[in-house]
């Protein structure tokens, strides 16, 4: 199954304007969203920040993609290029037009500037860190959107506690559809993310 | 003997609470409230005994609260507020003691149904409740109609469930609920309002069950339940009923059909058909498609409908032994904000063998959650 997850997640690249919308844009209007202009590692802390009220909808890797598209795409901040940056071919066309690039979050890029971590470990540890929270993310929008709104689902699990035990209540409500086996995907995922 | 179970039981439950992590107390609160308003077409709109049923404006609340006592222990209460004021729609304690075997105890939404599950109108997309689960959002719903769908929604008994999940291979599981509870009321067929009294009005618990299979993206699963309905435990009611889930990328398509055989009471008079068979045969459905095109948007076309087959109960309006009501609606949710949405619907509404013949029904509904 995380084989699965992970070749599907690989195949579909994460679209960055649908994580976008789908995360930032699930709580707030984009006036509100985009009205910072800020740099990207501050862009991953207002984000970071942000996803501590909802950490079930914002994966803490997903965090310097949205940033990355805050600033690349919807120029909401000053673009600056990291070694990292450098070290990876261009892609074809914007962040958000289905291009796969790993992007790494701001402390790393420093870390590989100042030469102490190597770029491609990196960017390939981040690459399949946000592939696998990429498919827990739809796997979890798949499960409990079969019997409520998802916005109930993100903003009551806000602690690793009520987190695990909803989940495991929920799992056995009949008919859910959550197996063992994602139920230990899902309980991965949330103790990975609080 | 017994005194050796009894001392292994306890060591049992000494083992258990030592192998359960413990956690500490972490209420969860829920809560929903909806404003609908319909306008049903015709000179004559049918009139309605409560003041906010299918009149016009309707309003209903709830509030829920779990709490995580650990051990797998947690208990949940939730009252709501409606058409019949406020209510106790859960209350129950639930112990989790193997994903096969767990236990639910207290006032506990009967498992009948896939829609029961999401009753509240915060967890269903399209603009009502399909009709078998109809109670007085329907027309001709009264005693002198249908008197009311086949199961309510929510189904609330006093009783004890046993459930629990099995696992078939990575993607299929069957998840099964056996209970017995308090059962449907009443006289001379089912009342949905007295069957929620706090005291049992019959001696004979009901009991029932319900099944499903679990696939990936699908699920199928029957259920079924029988008890008498009664004073006397005289009068019989068993009903049955199955479902069906699938998903397709933004495709969601659910199904259900229902029956309800009622025993009638012959020593009643007035009938205005000959009672031939002392009982009657209620059947519903509802077939329904959610597309959701965008996050916020979920457009739904739904085919709902009940018939029903036996003398009519005095004093009824049906016209003949086989009389239906069938509904095709069309509607809009959308989800406005993260906390609020908005549906709009639809319907078309026909009937076989009711004083009422073709009605047109708009809905408007404000849908708050959190």
């Amino acid at each position: 199954m995380l084989a699965l997850l992970l070749a599907l997640s690989l195949a579909q690249p994460p679209n960055a304007r649908v994580r976008y919308e789908r995360q930032c844009l699930y709580c707030h209007s984009a006036q509100v969203a985009e009205a910072p202009y800020l740099t990207v590692s501050q862009w991953e802390r207002v984000i970071a920040r942000e996803r501590l009220r909802a950490p079930v909808l914002i994966a803490k890797s997903d965090v310097p993609w949205l940033a990355r598209f805050l600033v690349g795409t919807l120029r909401r901040g000053p673009s600056t290029t990291s070694r990292v940056d450098r070290t990876r071919p261009e892609p074809a066309g914007e962040p958000d037009a289905g291009v796969s690039m790993p992007v790494i979050p701001a402390v790393l890029a420093e870390a590989v500037d100042a030469g102490v971590v190597d770029p491609k470990e990196v960017a390939a540890g981040a690459e399949l860190e946000s592939a696998v929270d990429e498919g827990v993310q739809t796997l979890i929008r798949a499960r409990c959107s079969k019997c409520h709104t998802l916005g109930r689902v993100y903003r009551k699990l806000d602690s690793l506690e009520i987190a695990l035990t909803t989940v495991q209540r929920m799992r056995l409500k009949t008919g859910s559809g959550i197996s063992a086996h994602e139920l230990e995907l899902i309980e991965r995922y949330l103790k990975s993310q609080f | 003997m017994p005194g050796r179970n009894v001392q292994r039981l306890g060591w049992f439950l000494v083992a258990w609470v030592a192998a359960v992590p413990a956690h500490a107390a972490t209420p969860v609160f829920a809560g929903s409230a909806t404003l609908d308003y319909r306008l049903i077409s015709g000179p004559n709109p049918p009139t309605n005994p409560s003041p906010l049923g299918l009149a016009g404006l309707a309003f209903e609340i709830s509030q829920k609260i779990v709490v995580e006592l650990g051990h797998g222990t947690s208990f949940t209460v939730k009252a709501c507020g409606g058409c019949h004021g406020l209510e106790v729609d859960q209350a129950y304690g639930e112990l989790r003691l193997h994903p096969a075997l767990n236990v639910r105890a207290g006032r506990i939404n009967v498992p009948f149904g896939e829609f029961n599950t999401r009753h509240d109108p915060a967890n269903f997309a399209a603009p009502s409740k399909p009709m078998p689960y109809a109670m007085g959002d329907m027309l001709e719903y009264g005693p002198t109609g249908f008197n009311l769908g086949i199961v309510p929604a929510p189904y609330v008994d006093n009783g004890a469930e046993v459930f629990g999940s099995f696992e078939l291979g990575e993607q299929l599981s069957l998840d099964y609920s056996v209970y017995g509870s308090k059962g449907l009321a009443g006289s001379n067929d089912i009342d949905f309002a007295a069957s929620r009294l706090y005291l049992d009005n019959n001696r004979l618990p009901a009991f029932g069950g319900r099944l499903v299979l679990t696939g990936d993206d699908w699920a199928v699963g029957a259920s079924g339940s029988a008890g008498t309905y009664d004073a006397r435990d005289t009068r019989w009611y068993v009903m049955g009923g199955g479902e069906l889930y699938a998903r397709l990328g933004s495709f969601t398509f659910r199904g259900e059909g229902l029956f309800r055989r009622t025993d009638l009471d012959p020593s009643v008079t007035g009938y205005p058909l000959p009672l031939i068979d002392p009982w009657f045969l209620k059947v519903g459905w509802y077939g329904e498609v959610d597309w959701e095109p965008l996050d916020a948007l979920v457009i739904v076309a739904r085919s709902d409908g009940v018939y029903r087959f036996g003398a009519p109960l005095p004093g009824s309006q049906l016209t003949g032994a086989t009389a239906g009501a069938v509904r095709q609606t069309v509607g809009v949710l959308f989800r406005a904000h993260e906390h609020a949405g908005l549906k709009l619907g639809y319907e078309l509404w026909t009937f076989t063998g009711a004083p009422s013949d073709v009605r047109h029904v708009g809905r408007i509904g404000l849908v708050l959650a959190y």
